[in-house]
């Protein structure tokens, strides 16, 4: 069975395309927005999120918050997908508790394959 | 706002017949010469061919390799990276789906940044400018994508810019969206390895 991976990101045309570079080997679920992917979360947590930052509203930062302070979620995988490169950015956000981060755009998808396929390897290796 | 998204489908099957008819998603690129962007109809995907030539208003040389540049040159209008892994992931199925869906948000966008320049409303053009910036990236729409960091940049410092900058913001994304059409058919067009 494939692995769940959830994206939240609100722009339409980048989660199609996130879609379209991992569906070959994944099972994927799109949200737009923070509340509605931790109200779906609660009933089944998916395998690993993309998470962008900017979400309107909740922020990705808040979201993240939230997963980490839920018992059944707290040790899912989150890779902050997002357009804030500058230079600190990615320190400030695995501080946040982010596990990876990646950067858009996307302009080389094996980066983002290889880092979803390292998570998730490193989660089933997880003694338990 | 919407709960889980039912997602956009990407047709497999069509992504190789590279069809894709933007009759109506697209505005006339006058936008500079006085005229307005609007919010375009959705286009069809359709995977039907012949491909979308017909569609275009603006034609450009069947190079495929071809980064398009405006008169004033830099940043180019496309840049060519992101649109290769647009197109090596899902050929002109996957541009035509992508191209279409950012005609019909981003002038809305654009819409949106007036209006918070209007109000002086720097978090709302903050917000505006950094959600079509990460769009405009994704879809190689780079000089759309530069100016929009430029106004995000100033937004989150508190500094709301003047009306011209939108104006140019307009200009830039009614010649990219004729550029992206340009491409699009061009994809559409080339022969299926």
């Amino acid at each position: 069975m494939s692995a769940r991976i959830a994206v939240v990101e609100d722009n339409p045309d980048n989660r199609l395309l996130v879609r379209a570079i991992l569906e070959d080997q994944y099972d994927v679920e799109e949200y737009e927005a923070g509340p509605p992917a931790l109200a779906a979360f609660a009933v089944a947590a998916p395998d690993l999120l993309l998470l962008d930052i900017s979400l309107p509203g909740m922020d990705g930062v808040e979201v993240l918050r939230h997963v980490r302070a839920t018992p059944h979620l707290a040790g899912l995988p989150v890779v902050a997908l997002t357009a804030h490169a500058m230079t600190g950015d990615r320190e400030r956000f695995l501080a946040a508790g982010f596990d990876e981060y990646v950067t858009k755009p996307i302009v080389d998808e094996t980066i983002l394959l290889d880092t979803i396929a390292q998570r998730l390897a490193r989660r089933q290796s997880r003694p338990t | 706002m919407g709960g889980r998204k039912a997602p956009v489908a990407f047709d497999r099957q069509s992504r190789r017949d590279g069809a894709c008819n933007l009759d109506g998603a697209w505005n006339d690129g006058n936008a500079g010469r006085g005229g307005a962007l609007r919010p375009s109809a959705p286009g069809v995907c359709d995977g039907a061919r012949p491909p979308a030539a017909r569609s275009t208003r603006l034609r450009l040389p069947s190079t495929p390799s071809m980064t398009v540049v405006s008169p004033t040159a830099e940043p180019p209008v496309l840049a060519p990276r992101a649109l290769a892994l647009i197109e090596r992931v899902g050929g002109a199925a996957l541009l035509c789906q992508l191209a279409t869906l950012y005609a019909g948000y981003a002038p809305q966008r654009v819409a949106d940044a007036r209006a918070a320049i209007a109000a002086a409303d720097a978090p709302t053009l903050r917000a505006a400018c950094h959600a079509l910036k990460s769009g405009s990236a994704q879809l190689g729409v780079e000089r759309v994508s530069a100016r929009c960091a430029a106004l995000e940049a100033d937004a989150t410092a508190g500094v709301v810019a003047a009306p011209a900058a939108i104006d140019a913001l307009e200009a830039d994304l009614a010649f990219a969206l004729a550029a992206l059409a340009a491409r699009v058919a061009v994809t559409a067009a080339e022969p299926i390895a």
